[in-house]
């Protein structure tokens, strides 16, 4: 572990940082705003961080004790909703869950899964760590810094480890040498941020630097001589150790990926399939005895133990795995050393070889990166534009519990420019306008409002192994049960403005055509759903006061009162045009159809409502 | 779908037809009302066919060297200029490159020797795009759907998902990976199976007409509520109302957009070509993006870019014909982009790797075809360029990306002040049209 800076050491160089840009006194609060009104902070909260609507229960307790709110929020971000919104955001910030990329195939051991079980239990497992980290109160560093790490059933097979506990998402610890780097130690991420052999890891060191440091190398222009000849290796390696307008990034850069050696270079899907097709020795079987591979070269070496890291069950790490050269014994995670590359440096700070984790932590610009990022995954901006006098307030709370990701996210919600309708004159900071639905909380609110997930058999879908949408590859077809609201392969979320992780790198914070086209389609669907099962069920989701006999108009008004609160956000009187509005749609589909009918065109229309799809 | 044109196609047959039969004088274009861009993703590697470049020059393996280090050349790549354009050629390996340019040639505006700035994908294709280094700004079609909507659904439909919306997303929309906009545009795809254990098929719900118009009156008055209330949406709230109406069209030409989709069927080059084509033809839309969906990232074996290139330009051609046919010519642009090309030498897996310069094709309304504009030097570096001529000029500067996307706008009457402002439009890529 990386010597261990006093976290008010730390916490002073982070404020130094943000306060000498912005010249902004964090202590210098502004004292005076003017708040939304009740209710639609707990609905903005509730949908930040939960991606949910508030219960008719919360609305009441608002009602009776505006002070309530605080409390309210404290127990949302102990459950399992907010932990859905924290793997949303670290999917993003990831880019994991890209079901366009680099698919496992269910062949060989892994025979009996399908490709979307497989699909989860590759990308959730990352997710699933920073998830318990957060909503287990532990410091947010741990994401980088745990041993532990977790995966499911068929990830257990996936990965061939043992479980540790009965959860779900439960945890293992790797067994085959891999620091402990967290999240940046799970096979995840290295499968979805390939590199191939003449970037020398600089991609997969420009993902951490990028998403855990907000540091990102690749912005930068190269400002490249055209003397510089990038496919000759000699001339590349001569240019970043000693071309001016090289080294200033290389010097960071290529340390940062020294680290990164002992993870296999890629899991292509089609390599994946090649080795798994044929019988195959996985790597933890085979016999790599360095003497049996002396005066093999290392690329020979390299390539041995990819493919055998490639037969399930797979390994993502082969860093111990030794060989010999001009008799000395060198493990691949030194690959470095042999190809003439710089050694594991963290940014001129350190370079125990095992501590990357570790220095991360360490390093200031963690905790501010994850400001920035909460802060702008929460309000939908872009990470660099959370003004700077924010940035220092929300690290300032975020530093005082310990880095304690759930404070984070509260202080995000329960900041004034996400909370007020105005701020004095004289504040720098901005105030955060109205947010566009996400598909993930669309998905979830349609879900947690009415039992519906946009889900489907794909082996009933209807198309051939040999259509190239069902198909993933060789003779593979891409079956399971994908959530179409939440993938891309046949489903639609980067349609409704999310990011597909791979083509679509960025979500769209607005209401297209495409957008509503697909919000109609569920709308629908969710709507047809929950009527279906709540005339049918004993406790229903929704409908609570009605049934297909009633008629009676007193009744019918109290349910839509229930309904424009708990999906709209709107306290209304049975009287109000409102609800006017909305029984008169009722009445008139009644009129041609029938009760069940009406109540599905009702809800169609309201999961449709500009106060859905905004808050 | 029009299986004929890939009957065509298929049997070499795919002449330009109509439009060819016209003289030049007929074929010069007018401004443009329509854009097809069209993406290569992954980055071509224009030693292929843009750049001319001498076996003799030892800092660039072109096409005739497939193996890093041999001395064996392949005999069938040759230099040639068709209808005023340098090409490399080879016509066992890549001949509708030939075809095309002897067909098309004349109408035909290659850009050379763009500076990109960077060698990753992620960020190039932005730029190359967008014109832009801004993260969020619009690319081209996103903008030229917007000032040309007019009374289409939709300004700009995006085939690829690779697209920029920006602030246009209210004229933006996409047709999804595996034609997944059909199920959005027509309630009677399935049956697709529903929630596994729920017995239920999609639709589990499908409003009849009747409804649909009531729900939309009802979203219409309750939208219109909204105007006194969201004082704090900014662009939303008229984007919500724009979206209402584009939607309400989509759906409305939902069963001729449906019969050239089939859920579960990724679109390749030719289909995306004939989507594009009858939905400009039928004026549902004013620009497009379409992506080749081809391995054009050869880090091994560079070789690939033969075929690559002889997909992309039956592809091409098949586009012209199919513009011509519907007759689009005359107000209708393609731009064909990459991010970037390729390292000059080949590497140790045969393959090449990312170089910061890039090559751009246009062809159709708004320019003067027959041109090359800018250059690159005898090591695939850019050269300055006076950018009104577009010849080297060694008191011209280096074109970058926002100046190529500020000339295109340019040619297609689009002010680029107002959206590129930093950059110097490549007037040269118009000409003299």
């Amino acid at each position: 572990m990386a010597a261990s800076t006093p976290v008010c050491l730390r916490r002073a160089i982070a404020l130094l940082l943000l306060t000498s840009a912005c010249g902004a006194d964090v202590q210098d609060t502004v004292a005076v705003v003017d708040l939304r009104p009740v209710d639609e902070r707990l609905l903005r909260a509730s949908m930040a961080l939960r991606g949910v609507r508030p219960s008719l229960d919360e609305y009441a307790q608002v009602a009776d004790d505006a002070g309530s709110l605080e409390g309210i929020v404290d127990d949302w971000l102990e459950g399992d909703e907010f932990g859905a919104t924290v793997r949303d955001m670290h999917a993003e910030q990831f880019r994991l869950r890209s079901d366009l990329h680099e698919l496992m195939p269910p062949v060989g051991l892994m025979a009996s899964s399908d490709t979307y079980e497989l699909f989860e239990a590759v990308n959730e497992g990352p997710l699933a760590l920073v998830e318990d980290v957060v909503l287990e109160g532990r410091p947010y560093t741990e994401i980088v810094t745990s041993a532990s790490l977790r995966t499911n059933e068929v990830g257990s097979v996936l990965w061939g480890v043992e479980l540790e506990d009965g959860e779900e998402w439960a945890a293992y610890t790797p067994d085959d040498g891999r620091p402990a780097w967290g999240v940046l130690s799970d096979g995840a991420m290295w499968i979805r941020h390939p590199t191939n052999g003449n970037n020398y890891q600089r991609g997969r060191a420009n993902v951490v630097a990028a998403t855990l440091l907000c540091e990102d190398f690749l912005v930068r222009d190269i400002p490249l001589g055209s003397d510089i000849d990038l496919s000759d290796d000699e001339a590349v390696a001569k240019a970043v150790n000693n071309d001016e307008a090289c080294v200033s990034c290389h010097q960071s850069l290529d340390p940062l990926a020294g680290y990164l050696w002992g993870f296999v270079g890629s899991f292509e899907f089609r390599d994946v399939l090649e080795v798994n097709s044929e019988d195959c020795v996985p790597l933890r079987e085979l016999d790599l005895d360095p003497e049996s591979y002396e005066g093999a070269s290392l690329r020979t070496v390299r390539r041995a133990a990819t493919q055998a890291a490639h037969c399930y069950p797979l390994e993502p790490y082969t860093g111990d795995v030794e060989v010999i050269v001009d008799d000395t014994t060198y493990a691949l995670s030194d690959s470095w050393e042999l190809l003439g590359l710089r050694a594991p440096g963290y940014f001129g700070l350190g370079s125990d070889p095992h501590d990357l984790g570790g220095y991360i932590a360490e390093d200031p610009r963690f905790a501010t990166c994850a400001v920035q990022r909460f802060a702008g995954y929460l309000t939908q901006q872009d990470p660099e534009d959370v003004p700077l006098q924010t940035r220092a307030e929300l690290l300032a709370a975020f530093e005082d519990s310990d880095l304690d990701a759930r404070e984070l996210a509260k202080a995000v919600v329960l900041h004034e420019t996400f909370t007020a309708t105005a701020l004095p004159a004289g504040s720098e900071q901005e105030l955060i306008g109205r947010q566009s639905v996400r598909p993930e909380q669309y998905a979830r609110m349609l879900d947690e409002l009415t039992g519906f997930r946009y889900e489907t058999d794909l082996d009933d879908f209807g198309c051939a192994d040999d259509d190239p949408g069902c198909n993933c590859g060789g003779d593979v077809s891409c079956a399971g049960v994908p959530n179409l609201a939440l993938t891309d392969r046949v489903g639609f979320r980067s349609m409704a403005g999310g990011m597909d992780g791979y083509r679509v790198t960025m979500p769209t914070h607005t209401v297209t055509p495409t957008k509503l086209l697909v919000v109609a389609r569920m709308a629908a669907e969710a709507a047809g759903y929950v009527v279906l099962q709540d005339f049918d069920s004993s406790s229903p989701r929704l409908l609570t006061r009605v049934d297909a006999d009633t008629s009676d108009e007193e009744t019918l008004r109290a349910q839509l009162v229930d309904l424009h609160l708990r999906i709209l956000g709107e306290r209304l009187a049975a009287d109000s045009p409102e609800i006017d509005e909305t029984y008169e749609l009722l009445v008139a589909v009644a009129a041609d159809s029938d009760a069940e009918t009406a109540w599905k065109v009702v809800l169609t229309a309201m999961f449709q409502d500009g106060r859905v799809l905004a808050y | 779908m029009s299986p004929n044109r890939r009957q065509l196609l298929a049997g070499g047959l795919a002449t330009p037809l109509l439009w060819s039969l016209l003289g030049p004088a007929a074929r010069a274009a007018g401004s443009a009302k329509r854009l097809v861009v069209v993406l290569c993703s992954g980055a071509w590697d224009t030693t292929y066919v843009f750049e001319q470049t001498s076996p003799s020059n030892d800092a660039i393996d072109g096409p005739w060297r497939r193996s890093a280090g041999s001395d064996e050349l392949v005999s069938a790549e040759y230099h040639d200029t068709i209808n005023g354009i340098p090409l490399a050629l080879n016509d066992e390996d890549r001949p509708s490159v030939t075809s095309f340019f002897e067909d098309w040639g004349d109408l035909a505006v290659v850009v050379n020797g763009i500076s990109m700035g960077s060698i990753v994908h992620d960020i190039c294709r932005s730029r190359i795009l967008t014109g832009s280094r801004v993260s969020g700004d619009p690319d081209l079609g996103a903008i030229f759907g917007s000032v040309h909507q007019e009374d289409s659904p939709v300004g700009y439909l995006d085939f690829s998902g690779r697209g920029f919306i920006g602030p246009h997303g209210a004229s933006s929309a996409r047709v999804g990976n595996s034609g997944q906009l059909e199920v959005l545009v027509v309630d009677d795809v399935g049956p697709i199976p529903g929630p596994p254990g729920s017995g239920l098929s999609y639709p589990i719900f499908a409003p009849g007409s009747a409804d649909q118009d009531r729900i939309a009156a009802w979203l219409a008055a309750r939208d219109a509520r909204l105007t006194g209330q969201w004082s704090d949406a900014g662009a939303l709230h008229q984007d919500l109302q724009d979206s209402r109406a584009a939607a309400a069209e989509l759906r409305a030409a939902g069963p001729d957009l449906a019969s050239y989709l089939e859920l579960g069927q990724p679109l390749d080059i030719l289909g995306q070509v004939d989507l594009a084509v009858d939905l400009l033809s039928a004026g549902l839309c004013r620009a497009a993006l379409i992506d080749t969906d081809l391995p054009w990232d050869s880090h091994s074996d560079n070789s690939v870019q033969n075929s690559n290139f002889n997909t992309l330009m039956s592809g091409l051609s098949y586009l012209a014909s199919g513009l011509g046919r519907s007759r689009l010519e005359d107000d209708t642009l393609v731009v064909v982009l990459s991010e970037f090309t390729r390292t000059p030498k080949l590497n140790a897996d045969d393959g090449k790797d990312h170089w910061p310069v890039a090559s751009a094709l246009l062809f159709g309304a708004g320019l003067e075809g027959g041109r090359v504009v800018g250059a690159t030097d005898d090591q695939l570096g850019v050269e300055a360029i006076d950018f009104d001529s577009g010849e080297v000029s060694s008191s011209g500067e280096e074109p970058e990306y926002g100046d190529l996307m500020a000339g295109i706008l340019e040619a297609m009457d689009v002010d680029p002040a107002e959206h590129l402002p930093g950059a110097t439009p490549l007037r040269a890529i118009a000409g003299s049209s």
